[in-house]
This record gives structure tokens, sequence and C-alpha cells, in this order.
């Protein structure tokens, strides 16, 4: 698959290592602010308006994830793949889209067969205006402020989402709610869940783009490395993971244990909640949590001991999936979703990847890591495309046609002898392929996501197993698609301020007690009432 | 009474002709002096439309910096606040504080530093003897300056960073790491140097011509007189330099609170916000990110007039001084 899908995380939580994910909502690391119900947004009005779902039942997966909560995965692409759309859905007229990407930008149109080959089958020249996804919401606000958003566009972290939504998107409920949304019968195969972000107010303002437990953050290793090493992908406690870092750390070479601080996964062996706990009726942040300075004291050692690379708080996001990849840092934080990724990009063609669950710290079982949530983002249709709105519908459903179809072949994989080469009747993307596939599709639609991974034999099976192994038993943000006015508005700017903190700690410029002050400052600054709205947010839900 | 008026007309006419003809010239002159200029006007119509363009039809924008603006309503249907968002200036919000404290101690800086340095790398370049040698060097120091700030500051980072070029060698070698970027404490000397890396050799090209217009009789004349190097440097050199030092140092105020908001942004996540924050930051980081558009517009603002009073004041302070400053108003 042509799908990198790292959630777009926001400047500081890149350097968090993703320790901010969800945190700073405005900065888009999470969904909370992406969309998610408003203050009038109440389960009877959402199940009056919900979209009816129908499954896809055309394929049957090698590997059932339902069971546990985690996607179904495949070791072959069915052989005759079914056509699934048979009318192309474009009107002949330009679609423009504003949405993000997490890859390098493609080849332009002329030089891009396989844009040309998409425009071609989609029955409308696609025009897309991809921003990086870490500023992604500094580019929506100033686009929605230049009045230039595209006839489709991503719905960034902005503040007032539901009265911008309003203003600029078009309602789509009369089109999507109950039966409606059979006319897009690719829509209705997403997630019931993953439609909480896109229901405002009672009406459904924007398709969601599913993620779900693939999003969720874990640490990959090269287990080559490890091997080469002598070391084993699996650690029991807190120690042995410090002990690991050590022996990947090779001063002499310039390799560094760890791309990014692992503050995350250190978090996870804490059982530290995923964003929010719930207390009664309350929500408690995880900011709060009590074994913060426990886990600071992991990461100023891991830092002290140079472990961690030495660039990982001046670096980019690239930066680090460059540094896993060329084996420089064995240990990356990233999400599942990445793999497929990792696995194209891979310099050292004798790389293998592992994932390395999270320990409890004091060695006494398995640490819980944080579930994504079930959407990434929701794509809305702009008022000024108001009369074209069906055929964007069908364009985003057929963007949406899942695993096991013509159309999700060509998307992620482009055309067999020019995009991909076939082995053993699997498509494998070539380096032209993986570079002009990259057009942020799977940033304006998408199916639900499907374990699939021809680039090697057994790597659908390693995921599927290591996801099934994580997920069970990782932990829910309780608030997640939930919406808060305070933290659209807020929320980045004084998440900003404590992961600044939470790095100064780990690079030793401040005290671990700096941290509770901080908390504090943080509540006192936004915190508590981005924790309130969303507690009511959350009761009006249920 | 008529023949004494016209006389009187004459006579004042003829008292001061100079003015007679000018008050006729004037009313002649916007015409004929058209019809003249015309060809160089009409270049300068391009010219004018950018700067209509892009510099005062933005000026509307700041309209913003009293309202609490929402984008998705535009600036016709935000709601006006008043001077809600001046409040951050004058109720001392320490963010902000902190953000003309970094902003006034880089300004101070370049001042010192920045600002002379081009003027000593002149000097040092014209007392060289070797034309060829000094083309040689001027072209290396020019370089830099067509570099983006992007390439500055990756070049910086391959260099000094963590595992930049130095680094790299020192841990091969066995020695410790030295810790340059992310370095709080190194932050000012890191921009410091990477300003004076990028431009100082572009900002010679103006005092090296400045140099060159010096009149050769005034060092013949000083050499007569017994004065040496140091004395011809400090007794004519530098005199001769005066206006277009004095010129520049009052343009420089004017942009004293812009210190490389490109610059900064770039290397912000490496040592925080605290050591890094500046006013041009401060209102993207506010503005652009945190939404707060109101009072981003208003600080930027306030920024602005606050660079006009300096500039207006230089000039006049230069004038006092007796010298041309950057226009005569």
């Amino acid at each position: 698959m042509s799908v990198y899908d790292a959630r777009p995380l926001g400047r500081r939580a890149v350097l968090a290592g993703g320790a901010a994910l969800g945190l700073a909502g405005a900065v888009g690391c999470s969904n909370d602010g992406r969309g998610g119900s408003g203050v009038a947004n109440d389960e009877a009005s959402r199940s009056k308006i919900r979209p009816a779902y129908e499954r896809y039942t055309g394929v049957k997966p090698d590997l059932a994830g339902a069971e546990y909560n985690i996607p179904d995965a495949f070791r072959r692409y069915p052989a005759d793949p079914v056509q699934a759309i048979t009318q192309p859905p474009g009107d002949g007229k330009p679609i423009t889209v504003t949405t993000y990407t997490n890859t390098p930008i493609p080849p332009k149109l002329e030089l891009n067969t396989f844009w040309q080959e998409f425009n071609k089958r989609v029955g409308s020249p696609l025009q897309v205006n991809l921003t990086p996804s870490v500023d992604y919401n500094k580019k929506f606000a100033t686009v929605v402020a230049g009045n230039q958003l595209g006839d489709l566009f991503m719905v960034g972290a902005v503040p007032q989402v539901p009265q911008m939504l309003t203003a600029k998107a078009v309602d789509l409920t009369p089109h999507l709610s109950g039966d409606n949304i059979k006319k897009y019968p690719y829509l209705a195969n997403l997630p019931e869940v993953c439609w909480n972000s896109g229901i405002f107010d009672g009406k459904i303002y924007g398709v969601p783009v599913p993620r779900g437990a693939i999003s969720s953050s874990v640490l990959y290793s090269r287990a080559d490395i490890l091997e080469a090493q002598g070391l084993k992908a699996e650690v029991k406690s807190a120690d042995d993971f410090v002990e690991l870092c050590k022996g990947l750390t090779d001063r002499k070479l310039n390799r560094f244990a760890l791309a990014t601080a692992p503050t995350q996964y250190v978090r996870n062996m804490f059982d530290i909640p995923n964003q929010w706990s719930k207390n009664g009726d309350a929500l408690v942040s995880y900011l709060e949590h009590e074994a913060h300075e426990e886990v600071f004291g992991i990461l100023q050692k891991l830092w002290k001991s140079g472990y961690i690379h030495p660039d990982a708080y001046a670096g980019q996001n690239l930066d680090m999936k460059t540094r896993f990849a060329n084996g420089s840092s064995p240990l990356v934080l990233d999400t599942f979703s990445g793999w497929p990724t990792y696995l194209q990009t891979m310099t050292d063609k004798n790389a293998e990847i592992a994932i390395i669950a999270p320990p409890k710290h004091d060695g006494s079982g398995q640490g819980k890591t944080w579930l994504g949530s079930p959407a990434i983002g929701v794509t809305a249709v702009s008022k000024k495309a108001e009369g074209r709105v069906e055929t964007l519908l069908a364009y985003l459903n057929y963007l949406a046609t899942p695993f096991g179809t013509q159309e999700y072949l060509f998307r992620k994989f482009g055309l067999a002898g020019v995009h991909h080469r076939l082995v053993e009747g699997n498509p494998v993307l070539n380096a032209k392929g993986f570079s002009e596939t990259q057009l942020g599709l799977n940033y304006q639609a998408d199916g639900p996501w499907t374990i699939f991974l021809p680039e090697r034999e057994g790597s659908a099976e390693t995921q599927f197993n290591a996801m099934k192994s994580v997920c069970p038993t990782a932990l829910a943000n309780p608030a997640a698609g939930l919406y808060s006015e305070t933290n659209t508005r807020k929320g980045g700017q004084i998440g900003d301020a404590v992961n600044q903190v939470a790095d100064d700690i780990v690079q030793g410029r401040k005290p671990v007690s700096a941290w509770a002050v901080a908390v504090k400052k943080w509540k006192s600054d936004g915190g508590d009432k981005i924790a309130e709205e969303l507690a009511q947010a959350l009761k009006s839900s249920r | 009474m008529a023949e004494a008026d016209t006389a009187s007309r004459v006579r004042s006419t003829h008292g001061n002709p100079d003015a007679a003809s000018l008050a006729k010239g004037r009313k002649r002159s916007l015409l004929a002096r058209l019809r003249r200029d015309y060809p160089v006007l009409l270049l300068a119509i391009p010219g004018l439309l950018v700067l209509l363009a892009f510099q005062y039809y933005p000026l509307w924008g700041n309209i913003i910096a009293f309202q609490d603006y929402q984008p998705y309503l535009g600036i016709g249907k935000s709601l006006w606040s008043g001077f809600e968002n001046f409040s951050v200036i004058f109720s001392g919000d320490p963010e902000f504080l902190n953000a003309v404290q970094n902003t006034l101690i880089l300004t101070l800086i370049q001042a010192v530093i920045v600002f002379p340095a081009p003027i000593v790398v002149a000097l040092v370049l014209h007392s060289l003897l070797s034309n060829k040698l000094r083309q040689f060097v001027q072209t290396i120091i020019y370089l830099p300056h067509f570099m983006s700030w992007v390439i500055v500051v990756a070049v910086f980072q391959q260099v000094l960073g963590g595992t930049g070029m130095i680094n790299n060698w020192l841990r091969g070698h066995g020695y410790d790491p030295m810790h340059i970027i992310g370095n709080v404490e190194a932050f000012r000397a890191l921009l410091t140097s990477q300003v004076l890396w990028k431009d100082t050799g572009w900002a010679t090209i103006l005092f090296l011509a400045v140099l060159s217009q010096i009149d050769r009789s005034l060092y013949e004349a000083s050499a007569v007189d017994g004065a040496g190097r140091w004395r011809q440097t400090w007794h004519v050199t530098l005199p001769g330099m005066k206006p277009i030092i004095i010129l520049l140092l009052i343009l420089k105020l004017g942009d004293s609170l812009t210190v490389g908001f490109e610059q900064i942004i770039l290397q912000q996540q490496a040592v925080g916000v605290d050591a890094s924050e500046v006013l041009d930051t401060y209102v993207y980081n506010n503005g652009v990110l945190g939404g707060d558009w109101g009072v981003a517009a208003a600080v930027g603002l306030v920024k602005s007039a606050v660079a006009l009073a300096l500039v207006l004041s230089a000039n006049k302070l230069a004038h006092r001084f007796g010298e041309e400053g950057v226009y005569r108003g």
C-alpha cells in the first residue's frame, strides 16, 4: 500500500515522540478538535440522522480481526478483483481538494502517469492542494481566511469548528442520513463509530476517514539489528528497556537506539490513560497522572546516557523515519499504519521490522498501549461547490472502495507493470509507483483499513499478530471524537507549553518537579475548561 | 491706481525674477513634466502596483486588531471588540513580555555586532592591495546571501548538530560531543553567527561602493600631512562613509523589532519558546496557530507603530546633527 499514515502530529508532539497525541487538539495531534459532537449533539438527534451501516462482504480475510477490534489481514490480493463502480463518479469539471500529506509531494500531472490515469477513471481532473500534516492546521486557518478552500477539504482543527462548518460547508444530512447513504455503498461500509466526528449539532458535515486501532502508536524495532547485537525484541520491565537501548547504542558508529524520545511508550509502561480517564462523570487529564515523575526519571536517564538520537528535538517528522530506515536509530515510536511505508522506503534490504510491546515498568506484566481514534479526520464539501455535492460524494465513495476491488488496487498500487510488479499475484509498488501515487487520496476518503503487506512474505502475519497482542488491552480515549471549543481554541497552545516543559525535563534543562507546576498552569490556562466541556459532551453523547 | 498696481507688479517681478518664473514654471510644469517624463512614469507603474497590492492594500487587514476576528466570517462579519485585543500589551502578559525581552536582546546584539560587521569587512577588503584576491574573497562571502533560511539552518545543523560533521568526528575519535544546536545558552550566539555568515558579505557591497567614491586626493593630502593608515581611516574614510552609515542605521531602526522570523521559527522547536520567542513568532504562534488573530494583529500593529516612531525620530535626530538622514520632510 502506498500509504503512510501517521496521525498528523503537532509541532511539539513530534518532538515529544508522539507523546502529545490528542492533547494538543489545535495543532492537529488529535481528533478531538478535528470533528466530533457539538454541544447540541445528543445521541437522540445523532441516531436519527446517523448513516446506515452496510458492511461490504465481497472478500473473505485470511486473518479476521473483528474479534480483536483490529483490521482484517490478507496474504494475497484477490486474483480477480471485482469492479466496484461502473460509472466514473466525475462530471468532467475539475475537483479541487485541500488536504494534507505525510509523504513527499508527487510529480506534477504532466509527468505523472498515475495521476493522468486517475483523472480518466474518475471522470474529472483532480487538483490537490497538499500541505505536510504538521503544518496543516496553520495552512487551513489561512486558507479559510483567504476563502480558498477546495471543493472538498479536510477539516482542520481551528477555533469554532461547528460555526466554521455552518458558514463554509454543505450540510450533508439529506444525502447521507439513514438509508440515504445507500446511494454511496462504500461510504455506508465505513465503521459506524467514526461518523461521530462528522456530525455537528445534529447535522452531518463531513465524511470520516476511518483508522482506529491501526493509528495506535507503538515501538517499532529493527529486528535484524537487534539480532546482530544478540538482543531480543522483547522487554519485560523498564530496566530491561534501558538495557536494550544501551545494547543498541554505539557512539563510534553514530548509532543511537531511539530516533525520538519514547515518551508515550514509557507512559504506556505505567498504564497512564489515553488522554483522559473517567472519574464518575468528570474527565481527568493523563497529564495529572502521578507516575509522571517516574516516567521522566526514565526518560532523563535515556537522554543523559545518549540513547536518544541527539537531533531528536531538532528535526522533522520525516527525519525519524529516515533514522529508522537507515539503521542509525533501530527503535522508533510510530503508528501501526506506518508499516507499509517503512517496508517501501527501507534502505537496507535485509531489514526486519518487529513491534516491541510495552511492559509494565516493574516487570509485572504487559503495559497498556493507547488505542488510535476511530477516524483521523473528516472531509467536508465546500459551500461553493453546493451544486455538485452528489458528484463529490460519488467521488469520495470511489475513494472509499474497500480492499479486494479493482478501484482499491488501482488507487493504492497504480497500474501493473508501470507502478507495481506482480510477485506471486501480489502487487508490489516500485519507486515510480511510490512517488506518483502520493496524491493524498487516503486523506480525502478511505475504506476501512486492511493489513496487506505484499512487500515482504509474512509481514501481514507479523503485523496482525503484533496488533492482536497489543490492541485488545489498549486504552481508548473516552473523549475521542468529541468536540470542545476551548480545546480547538487553546488546546494547542497550552499543550505546546506543557510539552515544552516535558522536553526541557527530559533534556535536563528543568528538574522533574517542574512538571507539577506546568500541569497546574495547563489546568488553569484552559485544561480544566477542556475537561469540563468534553465531560459535558461525553455525557450528552450517552 | 491701476498703473501703480501694474508698476508694483512689474517691479516685484523684477525684484524677484526667480520666484516669478518658478511660479510660472510650476503652473506649466505638471503637464510639461508629464510630457517629458511619461516613459519613466510608465516604467514605474508596475512597481507602484506591486507596492499598492502588497504593501498598502494589506494595511486594511489591521482592522482585525479591533475585532474578534474569525477566519470563516471574514473582516466584514466578525464582531468589533474595540481595544480589547490590546490588553495583552498593556496588562503585561508574561508570554508577550518574554517575546519583547528576547526581541530587544537580539536587536541589541544585532546593532552591536551585526550592523558594524560589514563596515569592518569592507574596510579590510578595501585595504587589500590585490584586486584579484579582493574579488575572490568578495564572491565567496556574497554567496550565502542567496541561500534561503531553510538551507542555512540545514547547513548549520549538518555541521554543528548532534550528529553533524563536527560531533560525528568527535564521537568517532572518542571525544565528548559539543552541544550547540538545541542548546539554550548557545542559541543567541547561533542566531547571530548565522546572520553574520549569511548577510555580512552582501552588506559590504554598499560600503565598498561608498569607499570607492571617496576622493583619492584626500588620501594623498592626508599622507602629505603625515597621516598614517589609522589616521587616514579615522579622518578620511569613516567621515566619507558617515552619511550612508547613518542612512542605513535609520532604516535598520525601522526593522529593529523584526529579528529573523523565518530563521527563528525554523529552529524554535529545538530550544523551546522561552528562549526563542520574539515578537514576530509570537504573532505567528498566537494568530495563525492559536487562532487569536485579533491579539496577534494588535501586537503586530503596535510593533509597526513603534518602528515608525523610531524611524521618524531617528531621522529628526540625524537632521539635528546636520546629516541628510533618509529624507527631508
